[in-house]
């Protein structure tokens, strides 16, 4: 560090900052006169301080506007789905009732494989690992709105946030073994040691799935929508390597 | 260069993000939308000089936004948005670099000084070298430097940024810039 007089080495910051007034930069020129070791500081800082203020921003990644609006948003109609589910039980059993009655009616057709295919997209895959969110956007005619995949404190949750005004039955899939279904949200059926999970969505709501995954296990879970026995759309999402 | 944190005029005005937040608060999508991208280059930009690393960059950015909005209803509307959503930016950087192995940020380090021919015609050796000197510094060194000379704070604004008195931002920043030349210096920097 400098040995200089502290009070020229403050003048000489100040200067850097653009702090001083017209009598303070004279006093500091008339000391720089007579102090060389002060003048060349000065000028070294100077050059610095130009140099890093012309360093190029440069441009975040291109998903991560879209990312981050998809994930806060499904975040927040989750915290209104939980306070309202909170406040009135009954129509959260109400809401499971219906979706299980509706999806044994369908027979789950939405496990099917064998309609329209449509090749996986993987939304988010090159998304942050560590507690970033995941998440993609559905607009398809039948069906609105986001699914993220967020970090838990031992695990991930899927939230899914849609609105239809038709029934759409909605599907994860997901390797069974690499991914435990911790706590399903009221509504989900399916097969969760075979990785086969399931709602019928009517309507504007919110349905959460936690899933533990495996020491150092990754995978992807892909989502599925089909209405009228008809595959509309489907894509994936990758699960980062080890959740906290 | 763009200062949006640049030192708030002596006569109070409104926040520019006031509203934007308020509607956030009732949910309003484009409000959102319009915050994120507004402040996800500048809090992008700061991440990424304080870790040199985009990847890692990245996800803190997107950390920050997740709690920002998640902890709005906290949010001080007497206090300037940018001010607190940058505390938040740089704290989850700080913690980043904690939990960083210390090979990766040596493995890593120098990334971002890789000059393209079109970089080395437009800038000189030191605006070249300058990342990897700030990564010499300590983390709150450097966080000083990022946020005064990269972001374009004013003192009064570090100083909400990191809790501290305006004094105790000159006496940090100074220690940090001198630090700074010095490890230029030794590059043959300057």
């Amino acid at each position: 560090m400098s040995a200089l007089d502290p009070r020229v080495l403050a003048l000489i910051h100040a200067d850097i900052d653009g702090e001083l007034d017209g009598a303070d930069r004279a006093g500091l020129e008339s000391r720089l006169a007579v102090l060389p070791e002060a003048r060349v500081l000065r000028d070294d800082l100077r050059r610095m301080s130009r140099a890093l203020e012309r360093i190029p921003q440069q441009d975040p990644p291109s998903e991560l506007r879209a990312g981050v609006v998809a994930a806060v948003h499904a975040g927040a109609q989750w915290a209104t789905a939980r306070g309202r589910t909170r406040r009135r039980p009954a129509l959260q059993l109400g809401f499971a009732l219906a979706a299980g009655i509706a999806l044994a009616a369908i027979g789950m057709t939405w496990l099917r494989t064998d309609g329209p295919g449509i090749d996986a997209t993987d939304v988010v895959g090159t998304m942050g690992q560590r507690m970033a969110p995941h998440a993609i956007e559905v607009a398809l005619p039948q069906i609105q709105g986001t699914v993220a995949l967020r970090a838990g404190a031992d695990g991930w949750i899927v939230e899914l946030a849609l609105a239809s005004d038709q029934a759409v039955e909605v599907g994860l899939r997901y390797d069974g073994g690499s991914l435990r279904l911790v706590e399903p949200a009221p509504g989900i059926t399916g097969d969760p040691a075979q990785g086969r999970l399931g709602f019928v969505n009517r309507g504007k709501g919110l349905v959460t799935a936690y899933l533990q995954p495996e020491r150092g296990a990754k995978g992807a879970i892909r989502v599925e929508f089909h209405a009228s026995g008809r595959l509309l759309h489907e894509a994936t999402i990758q699960v980062p390597v080890a959740a906290r | 260069m763009d200062q949006p944190f640049a030192a708030p005029p002596v006569l109070p005005s409104r926040d520019p993000d006031a509203a934007l937040v308020r509607e956030c608060r009732c949910g309003k999508r484009r409000a959102l939308d319009e915050l994120v991208g507004r402040y996800q280059r500048p809090l992008f930009n700061a991440a990424l000089r304080i870790l040199n690393h985009r990847d890692d960059a990245r996800d803190v950015t997107q950390t920050v936004f997740m709690k920002a909005f998640e902890r709005l209803d906290h949010y001080d509307p007497n206090q300037r948005f940018f001010s607190w959503i940058y505390r938040i930016a740089v704290n989850e950087s700080l913690n980043c670099l904690a939990a960083r192995r210390p090979q990766v940020a040596l493995a890593e380090d120098l990334v971002l000084d890789q000059p393209t021919p079109e970089d080395a015609c437009e800038h000189d050796q030191l605006e070249h070298g300058l990342q990897s000197a700030l990564m010499l510094l300590n983390a709150d060194q450097r966080t000083l430097v990022v946020l005064k000379h990269v972001m374009g704070c004013s003192y009064e604004a570090i100083g909400t940024i990191l809790e501290v008195p305006v004094s105790t931002v000159k006496s940090r920043l100074y220690s940090a810039r001198e630090a700074l030349r010095e490890v230029c210096a030794a590059r043959g920097l300057l």
